[in-house]
Parts: structure tokens; sequence; C-alpha cells
């Protein structure tokens, strides 16, 4: 009897263990896709790097998956650094420029410029095609890697994201079913299902829907009424994926910024046909040539609100953001809509910042970014000393995004309209191509030429043109999109050399150092800091350089004429203007070699003297 | 082996003890691929080119 008691238990188990050593099998053939959010660098085993796999579990056609930014971090983070997650959709990524052109890219610029000694790694971990369910799939995976704050920027692809509402109808307004998916998804047998079942009946489908494009095929389905069933579902959605991420970091103790979402309110006519958004529209057409501008915005966002192809978040994400942000003390708005406001004509957001329906252009994402970095420095994230901060319209001027950057978005934009549901766009023979800039940005934005070889070309253009200045910026916007190679840090430091501009170059030896130190680095940045009349900040690259000394320069007496220096200096802020001691720092800086620094002092003390 | 060899009987012939839970495990599986397998398309507007 016990027996048979045991030989039933045996029969039960049997298929389970079965399905565990096919697992295995599978696991050992490298079957499938390995679905971690992190995985070691393939180039340095230092590092880790966003897995180009990850978002794969959250698509059912792996084909339409999309991968996201490779920026490697370290697998053991260093004292000081301060390490940032960025989390979202295309928005977040900074479509339709991706690179530098994103909000986090100009946040990082902003912190790389401030503090030129603190080691900051802010990884971007967003997926265009995604919506809440990813953000919070994401967030699951990211505590465990000492986050020092999180970004967020969600909501625009509620509805027609991966498992959105919209897009799989089936299950997507059911979260216990998508929660379930998403966990078998990481067994290489579901994988293995998955596939069979695409290859068995999904080749057959696809031959009935041949002529039509994907988005004829979708259209009649996606329509999304307002206060609808599947609308309200929607918004249920986001607040309880986004609610679920906002409690895990609350109990991590993990400061979270969620931002609230900018639409193009003024320039972007409904996408679908609703008789009742676009009469909305047109009655916010014209109240705002009347100047009646508050009853112009309240039109315009019913107009977005009653569109029923939801490409645009609902206005009501903009209310439920900030209630869920308050109901977690470790949860901050960031008000990137307010700053939009305040940047457009009249508080109504349209082409100024925004180039379609939901992306911003350049200035636009800088704003963002600069959203961001208030509401870190509010938190207390990091505290600038005022004359140490970038400022704002210094950013602009100097954030490192070129011609074609910014080519490659319009042109991006002009392909995206020209198809559903915009139809308005020029097809591409239409483009007149007169400059190298623009050649390199119909290539990227046509011919999939990689972003990295078309900075190198623009590189390799400028510099054949003489153009250092413009060569110069590539090299940082290189040097930023690498941010853990010292190479591009310093050919960018060597050409601001060249170009006297002391400030920068100084700044990138010390990137360029931080990561890769060595006695040329070190040589070049204590004569720079010496010219700039910074002798303190010369000392530790000259004694790293004489500790280090691969030439046989004789540094000895440039560490005398140093420590003079700054001797002189110390007794200087007590006597200010003793001719006496401005002579004596002259002749020290003269005697060492930097005819600069003499000369300064020279100066000072002939102007004393009078 | 005496062990084995009557349990490779009692495997064989009561089917149901071992395939049932094999055949409701992939049925649910088989089932879960199919309501997953209408994709997220719209979206991909912006990842196309």
């Amino acid at each position: 009897m016990k027996r048979k008691l045991l030989f039933r238990v045996i029969a039960i188990v049997l298929p389970f263990l079965l399905l565990g050593l096919l697992e295995l099998v599978l696991r050992w053939c490298h079957y499938g896709y390995d679905p971690r959010l992190f995985i070691p660098y393939p180039q340095d085993a230092r590092y880790l790097v966003f897995n180009p796999d990850a978002g794969k579990r959250f698509f059912s056609d792996q084909l339409l998956a999309t991968s996201g930014n490779a920026e490697p971090f370290l697998r053991k983070k260093e004292d000081g650094t301060l390490r940032i997650f960025v989390l979202g959709e295309s928005t977040t990524i900074g479509y339709p420029y991706f690179h530098n052109g994103s909000a986090h890219r100009w946040l990082q610029y902003r912190l790389m410029r401030t503090f030129p000694s603190k080691k900051f790694e802010i990884i971007n971990v967003s997926l265009t095609a995604t919506n809440s369910y990813t953000v919070y799939g994401f967030a699951k995976e990211l505590v465990d890697y000492e986050p020092d704050a999180v970004l967020i920027y969600c909501g625009q692809n509620e509805y027609y994201g991966a498992l959105g509402v919209g897009s799989t109808n089936q299950i997507g307004g059911n979260p216990l079913l998508v929660q379930t998916v998403l966990s078998l998804r990481h067994l290489r047998l579901f994988q293995f299902f998955t596939r069979a079942y695409q290859a068995c009946f999904q080749r057959a489908s696809d031959k009935d829907k041949a002529g039509k494009t994907r988005m004829e095929l979708m259209v009649g389905e996606q329509h999304i009424p307002y206060g609808s069933t599947l609308y309200l579902r929607g918004i249920a959605q986001f607040q309880r994926n986004i609610n679920a991420t906002l409690a895990l970091f609350s109990d991590r103790h993990i400061p979270v910024f969620l931002s609230n979402l900018v639409v193009n309110e003024k320039d972007q006519p409904p996408l679908s046909e609703s008789p009742q958004a676009h009469q909305y529209y047109q009655q916010g057409i014209n109240a705002y040539a009347r100047g009646d501008f508050g009853a112009a915005k309240a039109l315009f966002d019913a107009a977005s609100d009653w569109d029923e192809l939801r490409f645009r978040a609902p206005g009501t994400l903009n209310t439920l953001i900030p209630q869920l942000c308050s109901a977690y003390p470790n949860a901050r708005l960031v008000d990137t809509k307010a700053a939009f406001e305040g940047a457009s004509p009249h508080g109504i957001l349209g082409r100024e910042l925004i180039l379609e329906h939901i992306h911003p252009n350049l200035e636009g994402y800088a704003y963002m970014g600069d959203a961001f970095y208030r509401a870190l420095k509010q938190a207390g994230i990091f505290h600038p000393d005022s004359g140490q901060e970038l400022g704002f319209e210094t950013l602009l001027r100097d954030m490192p995004l070129t011609k074609v950057d910014s080519l490659t978005g319009a042109y991006k934009v002009l392909n995206l309209k020209s198809s559903w549901p915009f139809g308005q766009g020029l097809p591409k023979d239409s483009l007149k191509l007169n400059s190298e800039e623009e050649e390199l940005a119909f290539s990227m934005t046509f011919r999939h030429m990689p972003w990295d070889q078309a900075m190198c070309d623009l590189y390799d253009y400028y510099m054949k043109e003489h153009e250092l200045t413009e060569a110069g910026r590539v090299m940082e916007a290189l040097a930023l999109d690498h941010a853990t190679e010292a190479a591009y840090a310093e050919k960018a430091a060597n050409i601001y050399g060249e170009l006297q501009d002391n400030e920068k170059a100084i700044f990138y030896f010390q990137h360029a150092f931080a990561l890769h130190p060595s006695f040329d680095k070190a040589r070049d940045l204590f004569v720079l800091e010496l010219k700039a009349d910074q002798p303190e900040a010369a000392q530790p690259f000259l004694d790293y350089a004489m500790k280090n000394n691969t030439s046989g320069m004789n540094l000895e007496p440039v560490k005398f004429y140093t420590n003079q220096v700054i001797e002189y200096k110390k007794s200087l802020s007590m006597a200010r203007g003793d001719t006496t001691l401005l002579m004596q720092i002259a002749q020290a800086y003269r005697k060492m070699g930097n005819e600069e620094g003499a000369h300064k002092y020279e100066q000072m003390a002939a102007h004393s003297e009078r | 082996m005496e062990f084995m060899k009557d349990l490779f009987l009692f495997l064989r012939t009561r089917k149901k003890f071992w395939m049932l839970p094999l055949i409701v495990l992939l049925l649910l599986m088989t089932l879960l691929v199919i309501l997953t397998s209408v994709s997220a398309i719209a979206p991909m507007i912006y990842s196309v080119f």
C-alpha cells in the first residue's frame, strides 16, 4: 500500500521533473534569450551594461522587441560615486536624437561640468515602445544595484506600448496574468513554446496581412474613446504599476523622481477622426487667435483627451502623478510640464519645444534635463557651490551636440510624419543634401549608419577643413556618449589645449586621468593647472608624475617652485597687492618655465605700484 | 532494481497519473502563449528606422 502511494507521488512529480530537465537542457544549449536587466560588459569585465535582450520578455514577438543604451557602470560601486538610473520610454531615451540629445545626457553633462572631480554614473534603461509594465519590471531588478536616485518619465505609451491595454487586448487588462506571463518568460521552456507557436500559426496569419501596413491593420481596433472601459483600464494600469514601483523604492529607501508629462497641445491636431476632438481643437485655434489663451489651453487639452488614437498620455495622468508622489516620502514630483509651459508662448505647449505629438526637440530635452536637475538639487542629492554651478544658459551653449544630431532628429521626424497616423511629411527623396552634415544625417536616418561612425566621419571632415572648434565639439560628444573611455576625453582635451581653452582642456584631461591615469596625462594636467595659476590643483598631478616618471625629466625644480608659489600666495592673501610678493611669485613661475603665470604676476605688480 | 521495474510498470499502466499534470501544464502554457500573441505594434513607428 505504501509502495503504491509512493509510486503515485513519483508519477505526479515526474512531469515537473521532466520539464525541469528540459529547461536545464535548453539553458545548457544557450537556447532563447537571457532576460536579466544587466549583463557583464563584453569589453571590460569590471563593468556591467544594460542587456540588449532585457526588453524581450515584454514583447510577444521578439522581432518587435527594442533595445536601449549601452552605458557601462562599475560592477562594484566606488565610494563617492553618484549612481542614477533612468526609467521610461521613447521620450526618456531621447527619441528621435538618442545619444546626447536625451534629457539624461543634458543632466549628465551639467553634473560633470559642475562637479569635475566627482564620479557620476547615469544609466538609462528606457526602451521605446514600452510603458509602466517595463518600468515596474526593471525597477524590481535595479534596486539591487545601489542606486542613489531613480528618475522616471513614463505614461505616453500606456495604451499601445508593450502589454498595454490597447496592444494585448486579451490579457492587457489583467495585471495578474501579465505578471504571470512576464515571470514565465524568464523560462527557456516558455520561450520555446512561444517560438513554436509563432512558427506554426503566426506565419500563416501574416500571409493574410500581405499588402497592408502594420498601421493599417491595427487602426480599426485601436480607437479608444474618451471615458470608455479601455480608456479607464489604461489609467488604472498606469496607476497600479507606478504605485507598485514607488512602493518598491520606498521599501528600499531609494529617492525616486517622477516627472509629469508633456504633450503637444497647440500644433498637433487630433490623430483620429473623432469629430468631438476636432471640434475642440478648432475652437482652441479660434480662442488662441482672439487672444483668449486660458480657454485655448483648456480646449487644446480637451482635444487631446478626446483624440481616440491614444499616442498622447491622457491629461488625467498629470493629475495622478502628484498624488502618487505625495503617497511616498522618498518620491518627488519633477515638474517638467511647468518648465515647458514657462518656456512656451502663453504657457501653451507647441512646436517651439515639441517636434510632433509628444517628443521634445533639443531645447525641450534641455528643459526636461533642467527640471530633473533642479528636483535632484532641491532634494539634496548634490550640493553645488553657486560659483561652481554650470548655469542653464551656459549649458545650452556648451552642450556637445552637433549639426548632424539636430538634422538626424529632423529627418527622423519627417519620415515619421510621412506615415500613419500623421501622413503629412515629405518623402525622403525630396531632401536636398548640400553639406557633409546633411549627408551624414541622411545616412544615419535612412541607411542605418551607426552614430559613432557618423561622428568619427564628421570629426575627420572638420579636421580636414581645419574647423577645430567644431572638431572639438564632436570629440566632446563622443566623450560624453562613451563616458568610461579615456581616449575620447584625452583627444577632446588635446583639441581644447590647441584652441587655448585651458578650462575645457583641464576638464577633459581630468576626466581621462580619472579613467586611465598615466604620466603623460598627469604632466599635461600639472602644466595646464600651473598655467591657469592653480598650483594647489597642480600638486596631485605633479606628485603622480614624479612617482610614475617614465620620461626621465627632472621634475624636482617644478615641485620646489610650485611649493614656493603656494607659500607666497598664502602670504599674499594676508597682504593684498604686496609688490614684493607678486614679483616673487612671478620669478618662481619664470624659473619653472611658466611664462604665462610669470607675466600675470608681473602685470599685477606693475598695476599695484601705480 | 526490483523497485525501478515495478515503478516502470506502474507508470506504463497508470498513464493518467503523470500524463494528466503534463498535459494540464502544457495546455496552460499554450493558452498563455496564445493570449499574449497579439503584440504591441503602434509605438514601433519610433524604432523602425
